[in-house]
């Protein structure tokens, strides 16, 4: 009984998930993050940008399908349903694609089509490798993500500092991009 | 070796993502000031953000308003039925005149006929609903 009466205490209401929000929001470094991370995630397999990931998990808090509990960092938190949102609507979205009984659903704004494509997915990996093909530590941390070893291992695997690394990672998402950009416009 | 490549690059933009978390805020900054882009599309997403919080707020005034309305319904329909006999009816007018302070001739009331008590009943509950809700509606006003 007093463990739910304290647990109801820790629950965040409807203006206290609006306060946070809020706040978020307001700060420029933690919202780049996040849209960011909501952005390559959508990429990782949603049929949705990044954007659309954001509000979908904003309202899945809002209407109270996830909960928060004020003990838990906000931040954290919403990292955590942009995860499982984006997981479950790749997964949603692939059983689709596969059961050919299943309503059609609406094409991916995303890269999604490309993850799907076997073909386009190996022209993606020989384009970025080759594209680094001078730059070994590079690649080796390409090779850490593609066995999605986590950040302390690779960081430790690599030997390269975490300046070196955030740089890579800036690198990386760069040459995603135009990669990206190449492989799709090839097919147009 | 194809579903090898999908899941590489899905692990290469899982990573990416992940990452992104662990970065240091002066890295942040430096690729906010190069991502003027982004950070103008960022700016915009705030704005559907705060969108989504009015609507939802909105939806939650609406039901909150319904149920509140839905109470009240069930409290002004509430059915009052009269007793049975005249002389319980004159009882109650009688009573209720006391209680209300109301200047009723008791004498005239032993020949009332059944129709004038109902009607008379009526008027007194009436003055009584009105009585009860008027310092809430004086509250409204203010």
């Amino acid at each position: 009984m007093q463990d739910d009466e304290g647990s109801k205490k820790s629950k965040a209401s409807l203006v206290e998930i609006e306060a946070a929000i809020k706040a978020l929001m307001a700060e420029d470094i933690a919202w780049f993050k996040i849209q960011m991370f909501a952005r390559f995630r959508a990429y990782a397999g949603c049929p949705w940008d990044g954007d659309d990931l954001v509000q979908e998990s904003l309202l899945t808090l809002l209407e109270g399908n996830r909960t928060w509990d004020k003990k838990v960092d906000f931040a954290v938190l919403f990292q955590g349903i942009i995860r499982s949102v984006a997981s479950h609507k790749y997964e949603e979205w692939k059983k689709d694609k596969e059961d050919e009984s299943h309503v059609e659903m609406e094409e991916p704004a995303t890269p999604l089509g490309t993850m799907l494509d076997s073909e386009k997915c190996a022209e993606f990996l020989r384009l970025l490798r080759e594209r680094f093909k001078d730059d070994p530590k590079l690649l080796t941390v390409l090779e850490c993500w593609e066995g999605r070893f986590n950040y302390a291992d690779a960081l430790q695997y690599t030997e390269i500092t975490v300046e070196q690394y955030e740089k890579i990672i800036r690198r990386v998402e760069g040459a995603l991009k135009s990669v990206r950009e190449k492989v799709e416009g090839g097919t147009k | 070796m194809s579903i090898d490549d999908k899941e590489k690059l899905r692990a290469i933009y899982d990573a990416l993502a992940e990452s992104v978390l662990t970065m240091s805020d002066t890295e942040i900054n430096e690729w906010r000031n190069v991502a003027k882009d982004d950070v103008l599309k960022m700016n915009e997403s705030k704005n559907k953000v705060l969108a989504l919080l009015k609507q939802k707020k909105k939806e939650e005034c609406k039901k909150h308003r319904q149920t509140h309305d839905e109470k009240a319904q069930s409290f002004v329909s509430q059915v009052f039925s009269f007793p049975g006999t005249l002389q319980e009816k004159i009882n109650l007018i009688k009573e209720k005149a006391v209680s209300m302070n109301l200047a009723v001739q008791f004498r005239e009331l032993e020949n009332i006929s059944e129709e004038d008590a109902n009607h008379l009943l009526e008027t007194i509950l009436n003055l009584e609903k009105e009585a009860a809700s008027s310092p809430s509606e004086k509250k409204d006003d203010e």
